[in-house]
């Protein structure tokens, strides 16, 4: 006579059953099954975008920004490992070099950024005084305002004094610009060109003017607050660096932190440190506008006309 | 006893299911019945809504967990039965989990490690946490769209300034340009109305009415006050451009106060982890100091 099954794996294998049968009939009602492609696809784009962001910032490629993050994970976990010898410390090393460069310089992609957008501010006001004082059409005040631009926007409007298209330009301005204000700003004036230039006259007295000075002050005061405390948290992590490097000296300390019970501490030590940073980013958002796909917007006002 | 109760339920189960199936039904009531379908004559919403009309505090309750309304607001192609399906899966799955370690553990000759109870549990955090998801996607999905909608408004008061593009063509052709297709999958196509003639009176009607019934059934604010914009401009003769530049600025007014409010409550709410910083810190120091207490306790 066979064995009886244990209950509980009876039990086991019941709601085995029944979920497997579930997930069949969920599967057959047509559930959308997300291919890991389309995930990770999903994750890495959001990445690659605040990669460009800050490549641009240093006036370097994509490449090599990612290229220069690798080599200083490299760099600071061959120091750590070198310096210390304890395993946890060198890939805790490796992982502060890989993390911690971008986040020290997300100050300066945040601050070249609100300076772009401050002078475009002042460029919105400009065509609009080109276009309702000296009475130039849309693309001629486009074309004399980027003549004498502000050195924040120079390289962003450098198209604009060559002799492409206009339309092709401000495409490509939108494109060295990488931020929001700036594509609905952009996107205002392709549709204004193909529609009505003295409409926009009024939008930029009444909304876009209003909407780019606010908007870059209360972003001023939230890079002002973040900055400050991204201050205090490197100074912090000065502090726990040299408060460890002491500790270290103690032999005691030194085989507590060599044993696996110590790596673990370090571990979690770490995790907290690089947790309460990753907070500290996340308490200040910033404002949320619509990305708009600058060339497709030129497509389409211009078929419209055509 | 429970023998008796099981099949007392199994057969009540059968009784509910033949009623259901329309078994117990006249003929005559089933051909009406099925001729007002074909007509579109009957009221094809489900109990719940139809019961939610009769009493606000339940619609509320009925609005908070209907599972469809949150899937098609999430924009997900799936119905609520593939989805319950699906979250009754995943739940099956952790809790045989949780029974099968304990099996392995007992024929190892060990005490089971996790009571039954816990693998219950984890069923249940599974399926709450697969409807917190469903929950968050619909209410990301409508900030996308009162977004989509709120920065299309400059754009819409100067392309409708001659009237000619009308403003639903307008719409669409921005929601085409945005980055975030959200927008564009709503509107494109029929995919709104699915969740639009679950609402009392629809039919065919106008864009501002369209519009109007868009933002009630997603739950979107923007796509009435556009709605209520549409009528002014369409039906008093307002002019397009004062309406659409004045909700323009309206709507950015609303969310440059939040930002300013949310950067004034950031001076406050950063402090908190900066205060937190002392505890890796305290770690650093007083791990080892604990660690040789320990041991000299332990001996």
């Amino acid at each position: 006579m066979p064995e009886p099954a244990p209950p509980l794996l009876f039990a086991a294998e019941v709601v085995l059953a029944l979920a497997l049968s579930a997930g069949a009939a969920a599967l057959f009602l047509g559930v959308p099954v997300d291919g890991p492609r389309e995930r990770s696809r999903a994750l890495v784009r959001p990445f690659l975008e605040r990669q460009r962001d800050l490549a641009q910032s240093l006036g370097v490629g994509l490449r090599s920004w990612l290229l220069l993050r690798a080599l200083c994970a490299a760099a600071a976990a061959m120091a750590a490992g070198a310096l210390t010898g304890v395993p946890t410390l060198t890939l805790g090393a490796a992982a502060l070099g890989l993390f911690g460069l971008p986040w020290l310089l997300a100050g300066r992609a945040a601050r070249r950024r609100l300076g772009m957008e401050r002078a475009l501010a002042g460029l919105v006001v400009e065509i609009r005084d080109l276009m309702q004082q000296s009475n130039l059409a849309l693309d001629r005040a486009l074309r004399e305002a980027a003549r004498s631009p502000m050195p924040e926007l120079r390289h962003v409007l450098a198209p604009l004094t060559g002799d492409e298209p206009v339309a092709d330009c401000l495409v490509e301005v939108a494109r060295r610009a990488r931020s929001p204000l700036a594509d609905l700003v952009i996107s205002a004036l392709l549709i204004a060109r193909t529609h009505d230039p003295a409409a926009l006259v009024r939008v930029v007295d009444e909304v876009l003017r209003p909407l780019l000075e606010v908007t870059v002050e209360v972003q001023e005061e939230n890079h002002a607050t973040v900055a400050q405390q991204r201050a205090a948290a490197l100074a912090i992590g000065v502090i726990m660096a040299l408060l460890f490097a002491a500790v270290m000296r103690v032999p005691s300390m030194q085989a507590f932190y060599a044993s696996p019970p110590g790596q673990l501490v370090l571990l979690g030590v770490l995790a907290m440190y690089l947790a309460l940073v990753w907070a500290i980013g996340q308490v200040a958002r910033p404002l949320r506008w619509v990305a708009w796909d600058i060339e497709a917007l030129r497509r389409e006002t211009e078929a419209l006309i055509a | 006893m429970l023998l008796a109760i099981i099949a007392a339920a199994v057969g009540g189960a059968w009784v509910l299911a033949l009623w259901y199936l329309g078994m117990y039904t006249h003929p005559a009531v089933l051909h009406w019945q099925r001729l007002a379908r074909m007509r579109g004559l009957a009221d094809r919403r489900p109990l719940g809504d139809r019961l939610g009309d009769r009493l606000p505090l339940a619609r509320r309750a009925q609005e908070e967990t209907d599972v469809g309304r949150l899937l098609a607001i999430a924009g997900r192609a799936e119905s609520a039965t593939a989805w319950l399906l699906r979250t009754a899966f995943q739940a099956g799955l952790a809790l045989a989990a949780t029974l099968l370690l304990d099996e392995v553990t007992v024929l190892a000759g060990q005490t089971p490690p996790l009571p039954p109870w816990v693998g219950l549990a984890a069923a249940a955090a599974v399926a709450v946490l697969a409807y917190a998801r469903l929950r968050g996607e619909a209410g990301r999905r409508q900030r996308t769209l009162q977004l989509a909608v709120a920065d299309s408004l400059p754009h819409l008061a100067v392309m409708t300034f001659h009237h000619r593009v009308p403003v639903s063509e307008a719409l669409l052709i921005f929601a085409r340009c945005q980055r975030d297709p959200t927008l564009h999958r709503l509107l494109a196509g029929d995919a709104w109305r699915s969740l639009v003639e679950r609402q009392p009176g629809a039919g065919a009607a106008s864009t501002a009415v369209e519009y109007e019934r868009i933002g009630q059934a997603y739950g979107v604010p923007m796509f009435a006050s556009l709605a209520s914009a549409v009528r002014r401009v369409t039906e008093r003769g307002l002019a397009s451009q004062d309406v659409y530049t004045g909700l323009a600025r309206t709507s950015y007014g609303e969310r440059l106060a939040s930002a300013r409010v949310a950067a004034a409550q950031t001076k406050t709410l950063i402090v908190v982890p900066m205060g937190l910083m002392i505890v890796p810190v305290l770690v650093l120091i007083g791990a080892p100091l604990v660690a040789s207490l320990a041991g000299i306790f332990a001996r």
